[in-house]
């Protein structure tokens, strides 16, 4: 079971998303907010920069020496009772928890939000294999009764309104009753759930770092569904991408100092908790078996590649609160699991970058996303790798390749390229009528459709540069 | 199974590349990552750790609170709490076996606990005053559940254990092995997922207070 990616249509679905009126008051709402949040955390934080290297550096290190990590992770994790599985694709890891969940006579599967799970379609394989799947995740639960992907790897509801959802558990929580105040709202998904957390037979959970000396699988949460999920059911299994490994418990904190701050400006999310094991002889609760499928899908083709940096993510999405384009489209345009400028790196490698080709294009290299990245991966360079493939691939359009190449042609004849800017500026300061902003322009109507062309001002650069304007 | 295994270390090993480091060699470059773990967690120089914690855990942000008491005013500070908040004498309890001689006869106190459990008691083994954070280890004196299923979470804590940050912490399973589960609790349960508005008591508990033991010793 893969997901099925959509991002063919990214052109369309942003241009339908810039005239949602919901998803626009949405995301206005939210980014802001989080924007702000991360900003006051570090803010109070000194150490940022230090700790920021830091966790770059382990990250590097970790992919350097994966190998070692996933033997000596599995070694661990088996020593402390962890049955460990390995799945080379998509396919075979969601075949591995299926299976697991039909030997445990599962009926009803409680699951945590993992990013991981989505991307390997995990939701639909337990659909499709017949089981009562529940999500806990407030967010996507609001996603699951809506039916919805999620639209932000933290806050998966995130395009939803608050009066959307009050909906939404009106008519799913059988009390029918339209809560206009939001924590009533938390409290009825509350109830709802408390009850499927004691009818799971199985939980499943991703993992935000694998503990490699000492086989601990931690993960964090704010609501603490992480805990109901992987503590109440007789079988709990955790599906984790390989790129997931840190050497040890100390290299786990410093990314954790960063994770909670990047993506809530936190000091440190509200449960923090390492898993190593099942129950033990005495415990009165915990799981029966505890099993760990570490997953590929793709991850090793990243490694072997130029984009391989990507795989330092830590899926803290602060490079989506800060992305200008994600601000105005949301989520969903970006037609896969992953969104912003992360998505538009992982999107192309995971689904096709002949399906995907608009999405390192859909990005105005403006830098924020790498200013705010804590562990420091060039994102707007691996988009410029990805625009350059794309080219080599013959996957721009011909509109667009002959437009460059009549720029590049006169680009390399400076006098041509000085008296064509020269008279173009002219022309564009006339056709503004001296508005300052060109709402229409002919040939380049899908660019003035959503937005308008500043108009120019004073000159070329060379002329301005020999005025003597520097 | 193992067939996937060797696949995915074996495209691991060829997009790397090159001679295996051996891995004393990579421990030691795992240890030189963090030569300094003052350089990576926030100073608090000049407040006292106490100081910190309590400060940290009542915040706004985390949303606890606490008193401070010696030992023998135990019961009478939970028996308080439990009326002031209109809340029933039965409460679940876990307890470690030194605070089961105090005198716990104005309550109905039981050992296990339900799906909706208004109050539990539990005893936290550590906190970190850089973030005002609770360690609970699992072990069978201390089921896990306990800690995230009430609606109030009573919260009991030696000052002497705090330490000042979470790496004081992990010190302690360099020699012993980590327990089934270590939770890490820093306040209430709480949600930013609709519309990114913070609510409390999503699905763990919507209230913890704090009562922190300062008894000499």
């Amino acid at each position: 079971m893969t997901v099925a990616y959509t991002s063919q249509h990214f052109k369309q679905e942003a241009k339908a998303a810039l005239v949602e009126p919901n998803l626009q008051r949405a995301l206005d709402r939210t980014t802001t907010l989080l924007q702000g949040r991360r900003a006051e955390a570090y803010r109070a934080y000194a150490e940022f920069e230090t700790t920021r290297d830091a966790g770059s550096a382990i990250k590097d290190h970790v992919l350097c020496h994966l190998d070692h990590y996933l033997e000596a992770f599995e070694r661990n994790a088996v020593a402390a009772g962890c049955q460990v599985h390995w799945a080379a694709t998509a396919e075979e890891a969601c075949r591995i928890v299926v299976d697991l969940c039909q030997q445990a006579n599962a009926k009803t599967v409680t699951r945590v939000k993992s990013m991981l799970g989505e991307e390997i379609g995990l939701p639909e394989a337990l659909d499709e294999a017949g089981f009562d799947r529940v999500e806990t995740d407030l967010a996507e639960h609001i996603n699951q009764l809506a039916g919805d992907r999620p639209s932000h790897i933290v806050i998966p509801a995130l395009h939803k309104t608050q009066e959307q959802v009050a909906e939404l558990f009106a008519q799913h929580h059988g009390h029918g009753r339209v809560i206009e105040e939001v924590g009533e709202l938390v409290q009825s998904a509350r109830l709802v759930l408390r009850e499927k957390y004691f009818a799971a037979d199985v939980g499943i959970s991703g993992a935000n770092f694998l503990v490699a000396d000492t086989g601990a699988v931690c993960t964090v949460t704010n609501e603490g569904n992480a805990e109901l999920t992987m503590q109440l059911p007789r079988v709990q299994i955790v599906t984790a991408g390989i790129e997931k490994l840190v050497p040890s418990l100390d290299h786990a904190g410093v990314l954790l100092r960063l994770l909670a701050r990047s993506a809530l400006g936190m000091e440190i999310t509200q449960y923090t908790t390492f898993l190593t094991g099942a129950r033990r002889p005495g415990d009165r609760d915990g799981p029966e078996a505890m099993h760990i499928v570490l997953v590929d899908a793709g991850r090793t083709d990243i490694l072997a590649d130029e984009i391989r940096s990507i795989l330092k993510c830590i899926r803290c999405a602060a490079c989506i609160n800060h992305c200008p384009v994600y601000s105005q489209i949301g989520g969903h345009a970006y037609g896969g699991i992953y969104q912003g400028p992360m998505g538009s790196v992982l999107t192309p490698a995971m689904a096709s970058l002949a399906q995907a080709k608009d999405l390192p294009h859909a990005c105005t290299l403006n830098g924020r996303c790498v200013e705010v990245c804590p562990v420091k991966i060039p994102l707007t360079d691996l988009m410029r790798t990805l625009r350059e493939r794309t080219w080599r691939e013959q996957l721009v359009d011909r509109p667009t390749r002959f437009g460059l190449g009549l720029w590049a042609a006169v680009a390399k004849r400076p006098a041509l390229y000085r008296f064509t800017t020269r008279w173009a500026i002219r022309a564009l300061k006339l056709w503004s009528r001296g508005r300052g902003a060109i709402r229409f322009l002919p040939f380049a109507g899908a660019f003035t459709a959503s937005r308008d062309l500043p108009a120019p001002e004073g000159g070329t650069f060379m002329d301005r540069y020999r005025r003597g304007e520097r | 199974m193992s067939e996937h295994r060797a696949r995915i270390l074996g495209r691991v090993r060829q997009a790397l590349g090159g001679e295996r480091a051996s891995a004393d060699a990579i421990g030691r470059e795992a240890a030189a990552l963090i030569p300094d773990l003052a350089a990576v967690r926030p100073s608090f120089e000049g407040e006292a750790v106490l100081d910190r914690f309590l400060a940290k855990a009542t915040s706004e942000k985390v949303t606890a609170t606490a008193e401070r008491l010696v030992a023998r005013d135990l019961p009478t500070a939970v028996q308080r709490y439990v009326e002031s908040n209109q809340l029933a004498s039965e409460i679940a309890c876990a307890l470690p076996a030194e605070l089961m001689t105090l005198d716990w006869s104005a309550f109905t106190l039981k050992h296990v606990i339900d799906r909706n459990e208004p109050v539990a008691l539990t005893f936290a083994e550590a906190g970190i005053a850089e973030t005002g954070t609770l360690v609970f280890p699992s072990s069978p004196m201390v089921p896990t559940l306990f800690n995230f299923l009430p609606l109030h979470h009573l919260v009991v804590l030696r000052a002497r254990s705090i330490v000042p940050y979470m790496e004081d912490v992990w010190r302690r399973f360099d020699t012993a092995p980590l327990p089934r589960s270590l939770n890490l609790v820093t306040g209430t349960s709480g949600t930013a997922d609709i519309e990114g508005k913070n609510v409390r008591g999503a699905h763990g508990p919507r209230f913890m207070r704090i009562f922190l033991l300062e008894d000499a010793g």
